[in-house]
């Protein structure tokens, strides 16, 4: 079973902002910014035009977890994978030492399951349910 | 526990939760550590398991009560060193 990437997930202070770094010469794009609630940020996608994309994930003021990491100067934090069985993937993730970090419905992909993972070398790993 | 245990696990407590001030006891709990949330105890745990060479399952992750437990489960992996 194979995984396509989606997405490199990268944390801001400010989604406009950051999107002002990025050239629209060299990309195809960007999304509304969408408020994924449950996991207390919100998110835009930025199309490199073949598939895959920067999701810039700007944590809320009750985020504590995501802050601390951006005051750390953690940008680039995880990669988002689509995987034809959710289920089996995590299976083969924690087979391979990951933990779960967290699951939830996710507005930025029309309320489809989500599940972060971290793998043995704290490497931060997003699988995303099929359409 | 020995004092080596004890300092390289208040080591991945401090550099997990970014508070160089942390002390730990054996009786403390996530209720007593600001920013110890669910998310952050697995990372947490996962930053002691590289650091010690061990593996936890996530029962034995999600049945730890406190940094004592936590402490005596690596000791156990270790075979009691």
């Amino acid at each position: 079973m194979r995984l396509t990437l989606h997405h490199i997930g990268c944390l801001v202070e400010n989604i406009p902002a950051a999107l002002a770094a990025y050239p629209g010469g060299c990309f195809a794009g960007a999304s509304e910014p969408v408020l994924v609630s449950s996991q207390k940020v919100r998110v835009c996608f930025l199309s490199s035009g073949n598939g895959t994309f920067i999701e810039f994930v700007e944590p809320q003021s009750d985020n504590a977890f995501l802050l601390r990491m951006l005051r750390r100067g953690v940008s680039y934090y995880h990669a988002g994978y689509l995987c034809q069985d959710l289920e089996e993937c995590v299976r083969n993730f924690t087979s391979a030492g990951a933990h779960e970090l967290t699951r939830f419905s996710s507005e930025a992909f029309q309320g489809r399951q989500c599940v972060f993972l971290v793998t043995p070398h704290q490497q931060m790993i997003e699988l995303i349910e099929p359409a | 526990m020995s004092d080596e245990l004890w300092r390289d696990l208040t080591e991945v407590f401090r550099t997990s939760l970014d508070n160089e001030d942390l002390t730990l006891a054996e009786t403390t709990t996530a209720d007593d550590v600001e920013g110890w949330d669910s998310i952050t105890h697995v990372l947490i745990m996962v930053a002691v398991e590289k650091k010690f060479r061990v593996k936890f399952t996530a029962a034995e992750i999600q049945r730890l009560e406190n940094v004592g437990q936590l402490a005596a489960l690596i000791r156990s992996k270790r075979g009691g060193v």
